[in-house]
């Protein structure tokens, strides 16, 4: 039993690389390619999270991990002025999603006809706790579909990746105005399509 | 105010994590491109897609990116000929990349220089002008400069940088491919031919096949770039380069933090050329340029590659590293001796 307790005291041996910012081991990665795999397992989960809820959950599978070879590609173009690698990769991955934005808009035109995915009708358990927000995901599916792919891209890297206004302009290589531009085009269209969901919130909250 | 951001995110809360399945394969592809094939595990591997630059990171200042045509004179005498800067070494300007070679060996050669103790540190500094757009080719503009600052212990276990303002001294783990630290370095070859075996043994060449000379150049520069060189082994890198074919002279070279440079390089991926710059009076090392030498469309990958991702003009700056400082310090974090 000491002898586990020393050993959970102890840091692991990786700790110092495990700390390295995104930038070093992408800066590493040049003569080290095989440290890449840091940054897979770092942003994997959620690259693919937010393809799948753009692509669908099988196409996700492809994008995601074609991401990460184009990003392991470009790793010698990578600004190191930028510790963290996300927006670089969700930028990437929006490139990636541009090429399948048939298959986005038909997946979101199917929500707006049924309201759920696939996805959701295999979690039974959490359908009750986001009934409100799912009755609302027809219009906003359909919202989606009609809004302009550059305007979408924005959108959804600052809705669902969370993303900043200004990783947003980063990831995706365009000045920080036009990304508010766009975001605010995209915005009115949501809006509306809430507003029409839901007369009374529109009435109260605008 | 509705917060619509909000109600856009939960309503599509809950997306399935990513199976096990699916993240395994992307793992492995993603390292059999890093690695290799498990035989030939140490093998560097070329960019598949995209542009393969030869600086690591990027580094921004206000370099200055001027095109000018090399002078390599020191001026002229009373005779009125060209007089050379340095003694041993031809004035006048270089006619080809294999009489600049073979200045830079010779400077090499010449130079004075005392090697590292093992516990000193060489302090490596570079200034990097690249786009803004991370992970992304320079269409045409806006560029961002840095000033990328490290320390290599001469024994090469050990390294050395600065993260969030502080100095952070850290073990060099043991799986670099390229040999880190000047005592290794300094047991490399400085015979050109087996010198270029062993770079080709780095690169994972089968026996018998032919060797690949873009890599070994990409290699043999990053060599160059990284480390402070016993000159007889900078000199057997110039040489080295002399032998490969498709080695070019750019005789209007880009002016380096204003300085002119002898740029001399290869075309990568038929439009990219990427170059080792040198001091065209010294012939000392000065930092790596890329520049597109023609038109280039950028074609997506994924499942449609006649998506046009781009179009990057003739003569546009992809990337300029300049290296700005390589000396020995007592310590890590100082910067002069």
């Amino acid at each position: 039993m000491a002898a586990v307790m020393r050993k959970i005291g102890e840091p692991p041996a990786e700790a110092a690389v495990q700390a390295d910012s995104d930038a070093e081991i992408i800066r590493l990665s040049a003569q080290e390619p095989e440290r890449f795999a840091q940054i897979f397992d770092r942003h994997y989960a959620e690259i693919h999270g937010y393809v799948a809820r753009r692509l669908g959950s099988g196409l996700a599978d492809d994008v995601a991990a074609e991401t990460f070879l184009i990003a392991f590609d470009r790793r010698d173009r990578y600004d190191a002025a930028y510790p963290i690698a996300r927006p670089w990769l969700y930028g990437i991955a929006s490139n990636l999603v541009f090429r399948h934005h048939r298959t986005e808009i038909r997946q979101y035109r199917a929500l707006a006809r049924t309201g759920a995915d696939d996805v959701a009708d295999g979690h039974a358990e959490q359908i009750e706790r986001r009934v409100d927000a799912q009755s609302v995901r027809g219009a906003l599916a359909a919202a989606l579909a009609a809004i302009a792919p550059a305007d979408r891209d924005v959108l959804l890297l600052v809705a669902w990746a969370g993303l900043s206004g200004e990783e947003a302009a980063r990831a995706l290589g365009v000045p920080a105005g036009t990304v508010r531009s766009r975001l605010h085009r995209a915005r009115k269209k949501v809006r509306a399509a809430l507003g029409n969901a839901y007369p009374l919130a529109d009435g109260e909250d605008s | 105010m509705m917060d619509d951001l909000k109600i856009l995110r939960d309503a599509w809360e809950g997306t399935d994590a990513p199976s096990p399945h699916a993240r395994a394969q992307a793992r492995a592809a993603l390292l059999e491109r890093a690695t290799g094939p498990r035989r030939a595990r140490r093998r560097l591997r070329p960019a598949r897609t995209g542009v393969r630059l030869l600086a690591i990171g990027a580094m921004a200042a206000s370099i200055a990116i001027g095109v000018t045509v090399v002078q390599t004179t020191g001026g002229t005498g009373t005779t009125g000929r060209p007089r050379s800067v340095l003694p041993g070494i031809p004035a006048g300007p270089v006619a080809n990349a294999a009489e600049a070679l073979d200045r830079a060996a010779a400077a090499a050669d010449a130079r004075t220089f005392t090697p590292p103790r093992p516990d000193q540190w060489i302090y490596t500094e570079f200034r990097i002008r690249t786009s803004v757009h991370a992970g992304g080719l320079v269409t045409g503009g806006p560029y961002q400069t840095f000033t990328q600052r490290s320390w290599q212990r001469a024994d090469g276990k050990k390294r050395a940088q600065i993260q969030a303002g502080r100095l952070k001294v850290l073990d060099e783990s043991g799986n670099a491919i390229l040999p880190r630290g000047y005592f290794v370095l300094a047991t490399l070859p400085t015979d050109p031919a087996a010198l270029l075996r062993w770079v080709d043994k780095v690169n994972g060449k089968k026996p018998g096949s032919k060797g690949e000379p873009r890599r070994a150049f990409e290699t043999l520069s990053v060599i160059l770039r990284q480390n402070l060189l016993p000159p007889r082994l900078e000199a057997a890198i110039f040489r080295t380069i002399r032998t490969l074919p498709g080695v070019t002279l750019v005789d209007n070279a880009a002016d380096a933090a204003g300085r002119p440079a002898i740029a001399l390089g290869m075309i990568a991926e038929g439009w990219l050329h990427e170059e080792v710059m040198i001091d065209p009076k010294s012939y000392a090392y000065l930092g790596e340029r890329a520049i597109s030498i023609k038109g280039h469309t950028l074609r997506g990958a994924g499942d449609d590659p006649d998506v046009v991702a781009g179009y990057v003009k003739k003569g546009v700056l992809q990337n300029l590293t300049v290296r700005t400082a390589v000396r020995i310090v007592g310590e890590p974090g100082q910067r002069t001796s």
